[in-house]
């Protein structure tokens, strides 16, 4: 099941009540099996996958654990990090991997079709961490099975993560969470502003891209574009959009998750972008992969090769296909080229630090980094090189502004029943500016109040202001009820990361 | 301190809580569209603004029985009361359930139930038949009981055609919540925001919808072919508990078959399970397409589709209305002078509203004048105690009247003395009763000669229809209906006499209607030919017939058309052709291993068509032989 239905409503409001209702010892069982619910909803034969890389994380963590000794530990580790890398590469990049040698030797590719467990990647990552960590003495192994296999299946995050390490979860299984009307509202504060992101705000989006993309032809390449840019912010409000519900509903429940997602396109820098884009990811990257390569403790060359690798490494983890690839070298170019003109500035004697005085200068550089990213979202996207470039040949050589816009003004001006790329012409055009807007200014409001050090939204409307606190929230409801995109025809399942 | 904190924010809670259901209430109710509320697809949830235990008669079927029971007019005539209950392919599960939540406020003394639905072919339980049921009943236990059934039913069966159809619980949420449905309008407008809560709006109709196309029919009327639908899932579950919760509060429960020759066509064969069945339970069944009940007469009382028009409707309500005082003694319910007024309300809009759809209803007023064969017909509404009424005429809309007849019976007077392209104007007069005396408004047409010698002809595939010409006809329309659609549509306008068909689709079956017309300046006239049962179709032909590995082998051309095959077989001592199988229309060959060695036996096909109650074949083709072999 995911987030944005009506059993998930059902199965979180049940286990909500009884977690507070049991006593401590029963609250992680009872979490296990709603978790367990969760995930079987999805499909109940590949259950058998999270039941098995469980059952195999926590043996070999024992096992590190009884090796320190000698090398025992070192080969336990890699046995562990390999079988699972193996099983990754197996489920998801059997076909990639195929069909790219079939291309070179010109033979026809093995195909596999199976249905690859749910949330492969983020689980795969997890238990990686879990293991890896165990390794280098930061935690200890966890002998509680149920307390392991709670915390690699604990529902608000199995799916789409965020990627929480096991030093960070765990122990929060011990603690005696008491209701707290505080946390409640925060959460679930989060929880529906999550949802009205990724329902109202990306699933609107999407039907909108998902129409110029599906018919490049009939389309102007100023439409190209604004479908493109639509893009950037139908990617963010899904993914950020599930990891608030994520994190609200954990937080309901009495646990505090990383923040993932930090008002990325707020950011004066690809670098910095980086740092605020699915951060419990590029945290694992930063420790799992790019601080083991040597990070930045090396040459100038080696570092931006493992740049290049890390981001290699989080494209091919987005999507079995080169556009991913494209996508994540890309953005390890990009950062390459930052750090080669802050090298150069610092040289300078340049503060490299601070933040433009102007605000154009500000400004511009906020727009040069979207544009920069949403560039390579193109990639990302498409997933093939071909539809790629034929995107952004659209967009250079049939851009027809002047025809773009008095299409759009035609079929706002028709009105209900008629269709503007694909949503209706009123219905469904104001509604979504609307709520669009909303949502940009929310960011730029909680990327003022980031940058002053003050609580995050949600937290400040738990604590006052009732009257706020019910009207966003019921106004973010009801948009969810009527603007959401959902029920018949519409596929509750399609959060864009929920096929990794 | 700690404890009242808490009571607070439980109370808090509890308020939040109750703050949202009110919201979500009203955009419930905004977002579900009212505009079906009072319209022609049922009136359910006006039922409930009825008072209370002021209704005799409840009525529970689909579009046939709210197109044939009118229960103003039933009111007007007997002083019974009723409403109907129903909406568009109403199934018994719903009837059942409208009937159980009816009688928390109603005591009718008779339930009605119409008969369509014994035999309609099983139970497609589409979302838009299943809204018009749900969203204007209002939420009771018995609305969740029918939601649940509904909802099994629909997600079962749209799931074959649809796999993203939702699951059950879904679909039950978006009949319990209509908003999770009907968040996605794009019709929204200014009458849902004038009347959120209209869904309940005051029915002067009550339940019974006019169908005010009064326009003659066309008599094409399909010979039913009995093609052993038996009752059906529905019928076998509901009905014996609709009898029950009839018998346990008293009431008398009638099933009737209102007159609809399209679907229940001419000969007994469809209405047998019914009666039988109805026999077995012991409920009371009333053909009313039985002479003996009501002289319908099928071209005027009947529109397109088999239903009963405005007159048919008031002659069906009429009927029973005098069925269920004389035969089964009911008594109306003494009526408060307030109720009685409401209902002579609902009379004044009855009449109100069917004149402005061009229909004139009223007692001793001439219904309308139609061209016949050599003749003008006169039809005029029955008026109380009135057994002759006496015709006038005049030649075109001046000069005198002359009298042509002082004690027409009935309801029609055909006028023969008429000239074709000349105008007359007619009133009648009714000799008796209650409104003796009163002359009728008078009513003007043009009487033009039905065309003659009509023929439809395919010749190697081109239609070709002609006929004789009409003096003062100004032009001819053609219409055309394919054998699927039931309504006919304009195909051509011309002034000469003959036309040919170049749209016409290989294979199909079409059906051709001939209108001369002529104009006054204001309206037209028009005179209808005789309908052709013309088969335009190609007959399919056997190319070939092979005896292969122990079976009979027949292969044909392919056909263009959507049609299914029907291979027809004669076997030894069988003396005609019988249908040993039905194939799909792409087919070019048939394998029939059933076959004893050393036979002979005799092949025919046919393109076949397939309605909902019957079947229509074209010619046979060729026949061809074989013996098996030994």
């Amino acid at each position: 099941m995911s987030f944005n239905t009506l059993d998930f409503l059902l199965l979180f409001f049940a286990t909500l009540v009884l977690y507070f209702l049991l006593p401590h010892k029963l609250r992680n069982p009872l979490l296990l099996i709603s978790s367990y619910v969760f995930y079987a909803a999805y499909d109940l034969k590949l259950t058998a996958y999270l039941v098995i890389t469980t059952l195999f994380a926590y043996v070999i963590g024992i096992l590190i654990d009884r090796s320190r000794e000698g090398k025992g530990a070192k080969v336990w580790m890699i046995i562990g990090v390999c079988a699972n890398v193996l099983v990754l590469a197996f489920y998801k990049y059997f076909n990639f991997l195929s069909s790219t040698a079939a291309s070179f030797v010109k033979m026809k590719p093995i195909t596999l079709k199976w249905l690859v467990p749910l949330g492969i990647s983020f689980i795969t990552f997890t238990v990686i961490s879990y293991i890896v960590d165990v390794y280098r003495g930061k935690i200890k192994s966890e002998k509680n099975i149920l307390k392991f296999a709670l915390f690699v299946s604990f529902f608000p995050k199995v799916v789409q993560g965020p990627i929480e390490r096991a030093g960070d979860i765990l122990p929060q299984f011990d603690v005696k969470h008491s209701f707290d009307l505080e946390r409640f509202r925060e959460g679930m504060l989060m929880a529906i502003y999550g949802l009205f992101m990724k329902m109202v705000v990306a699933d609107t989006a999407a039907i909108i891209v998902n129409t110029i993309y599906g018919d490049l032809e009939t389309y102007s390449g100023a439409a190209v574009l604004l479908a493109t840019v639509l893009f950037s912010f139908q990617i963010y409000f899904d993914f950020a959009g599930y990891s608030y519900t994520a994190i609200g509903a954990a937080k309901v429940l009495g646990f505090d998750f990383s923040p993932n997602f930090c008002q990325p396109y707020m950011s004066l820098s690809v670098s910095e972008f980086w740092r605020r884009w699915h951060c419990s990811l590029n945290r694992w990257l930063t420790e799992y992969i790019y601080i083991p390569l040597g990070g930045s403790r090396c040459s100038k060359r080696e570092r931006r090769f493992n740049v290049l690798v890390t981001f290699g490494i989080s494209g091919l983890w987005h999507g079995a296909d080169w556009g991913y690839v494209i996508w994540g070298l890309l953005n390890g170019v990009y950062v390459n080229i930052e750090n080669m003109i802050k090298g150069a500035r610092e040289k300078r004697g340049k503060d490299v630090k601070k933040a433009p005085r102007t605000f154009i200068g500000r400004e511009l550089k906020r727009i040069l980094t979207f544009i920069l990213i949403t560039f390579t979202w193109v990639f990302f996207r498409t997933e093939k090189l071909s539809f790629a470039l034929a995107v952004f040949k659209r967009i250079f050589t049939h851009f027809r502004f002047v025809g773009f816009i008095k299409y759009v003004f035609t079929q706002l001006k028709a009105g209900p029943q008629n269709t503007l790329f694909g949503i209706d012409a009123f219905f469904g055009v104001w509604p979504f500016v609307l709520c669009f807007a909303a949502a940009i200014v929310v960011d730029v409001i909680a990327h003022r109040r980031s940058l002053a050090s003050k609580k995050n939204i949600a937290a400040e409307l738990s604590t006052g202001r009732r009257w706020l606190r019910w009207g966003l929230s019921y106004i973010m409801i009801f948009a969810i009820i009527i603007f959401g995109i959902y029920g018949y025809g519409y596929n509750s399942s399609a959060f864009i990361y929920a096929g990794f | 301190m700690k404890k009242s904190l808490k009571l607070s924010a439980v109370l808090r809670g509890v308020l939040y809580l109750a703050i949202f259901a009110l919201l979500f209430t009203a955009v419930n109710l905004l977002f579900t569209p009212s505009h079906a509320g009072v319209s022609e697809f049922g009136q359910v949830g006006a039922f409930y603004k009825e008072p209370r235990n002021t209704i005799d008669v409840i009525g529970l079927g689909s579009c046939n029985l709210y197109t044939s029971l009118s229960p103003v007019v039933m009111y007007e005539k007997t002083g019974i009361t009723s409403y109907n209950i129903c909406c568009a392919d109403q199934e018994f599960s719903t009837s059942y359930y409208y009937l159980k939540d009816a009688l928390k406020t109603q005591s009718p003394k008779v339930v009605v139930v119409e008969a369509l639905f014994f035999l309609a072919e099983n139970t497609k339980k589409r979302e838009p038949y299943n809204r018009l049921a749900l969203d204007y009943m209002p939420l009771s236990l018995n609305k969740l009981e029918l939601m649940s059934e509904l909802s099994v039913r629909e997600s079962e069966w749209m799931k074959q055609y649809d796999p993203t159809t939702p699951d059950i619980p879904l679909t039950f949420a978006g009949y319990l919540f209509p908003i999770l449905r009907f968040h996605a309008r794009n019709d929204f407008n200014s009458e849902d925001l004038a009347s959120p809560f209209a869904l309940s709006q005051y029915s002067y109709l009550k339940g019974g919808t006019p169908w005010y196309n009064y326009t003659r029919n066309d008599g094409n009327f399909y010979d039913q072919v009995y093609n052993g639908n038996t009752l059906n899932e529905m019928t076998l579950k509901y009905i014996p508990m609709i009898k029950e919760l009839c018998d346990s509060n008293g009431i008398e429960m009638i099933v009737v078959k209102s007159p609809n020759y399209l679907r229940w066509g001419r000969d007994d064969s469809y209405t047998k399970p019914v009666r039988d069945y109805c026999e077995e339970l012991g409920i009371r069944f009333m053909d009313f397409q039985l002479p003996e009940y009501n002289n319908f007469d099928i071209w005027d009382y009947s529109d397109h589709t088999g239903r009963l028009n405005v007159y048919g409707m008031r002659k069906f309500s009429e009927t029973l209305g005098s069925y269920l005082t004389e035969n089964l003694g009911l008594k109306p319910t003494a009526l408060s002078d307030k109720d009685r007024a409401a209902w002579d309300k609902c009379i004044d809009f009855y009449y109100k509203r069917a004149q402005e759809k061009g229909c004139d209803c009223y007692q001793g007023h001439i219904a309308r004048v139609s061209s016949l064969d050599g003749a003008l017909q006169v039809r005029w509404n029955v008026c109380d105690e009135c057994e002759s009424f006496s015709v006038y005429r005049r030649e075109g809309q001046d000069g005198s009247y002359v009298l042509l007849t002082d004690s027409a019976s009935g309801e029609t007077y055909e006028d023969t003395g008429v000239v074709s392209g000349r105008g007359y104007t007619y009133y009648v007069v009714p000799n008796s009763g209650s409104l003796a005396g009163t002359k009728s408004p008078e009513v003007y047409a043009e009487y033009l000669d039905m065309p003659d010698n009509f023929t439809v002809r395919n010749v190697n595939g081109q239609i070709l229809l002609s006929w004789d010409a009409v003096d003062d006809a100004e032009r001819y329309v053609l219409q055309r209906r394919s054998g699927k659609s039931f309504a006919f549509e304009d195909l051509a306008v011309v002034t000469g006499t003959s036309f040919t068909d170049d749209s016409a689709v290989e294979g199909r079956v079409y059906y051709y209607r001939l209108l001369a017309e002529s104009d006054d300046g204001k309206d037209s006239y028009q005179s209808m030919s005789e309908i052709v049962y013309e088969l335009p179709r190609s007959t399919p032909e056997i190319t070939e017939v092979a005896f292969e590995g122990g079976e009979a082998v027949i292969s044909w051309q392919p056909l263009n058309n959507l049609s299914e095959i029907a291979v027809l077989r004669r076997g030894p001592g069988e003396e005609g052709f019988t249908c040993i199988a039905v194939i799909g229309g792409d087919e070019t060959s048939f394998r029939d291993g059933n076959v004893l060695s050393g036979a002979e036996y005799y092949y025919v096909i046919a393109a076949l068509d397939s309605y909902i109650n019957f079947n229509i074949t074209s010619e046979y083709s060729n026949t061809v032989s074989i013996r098996a072999a030994e």
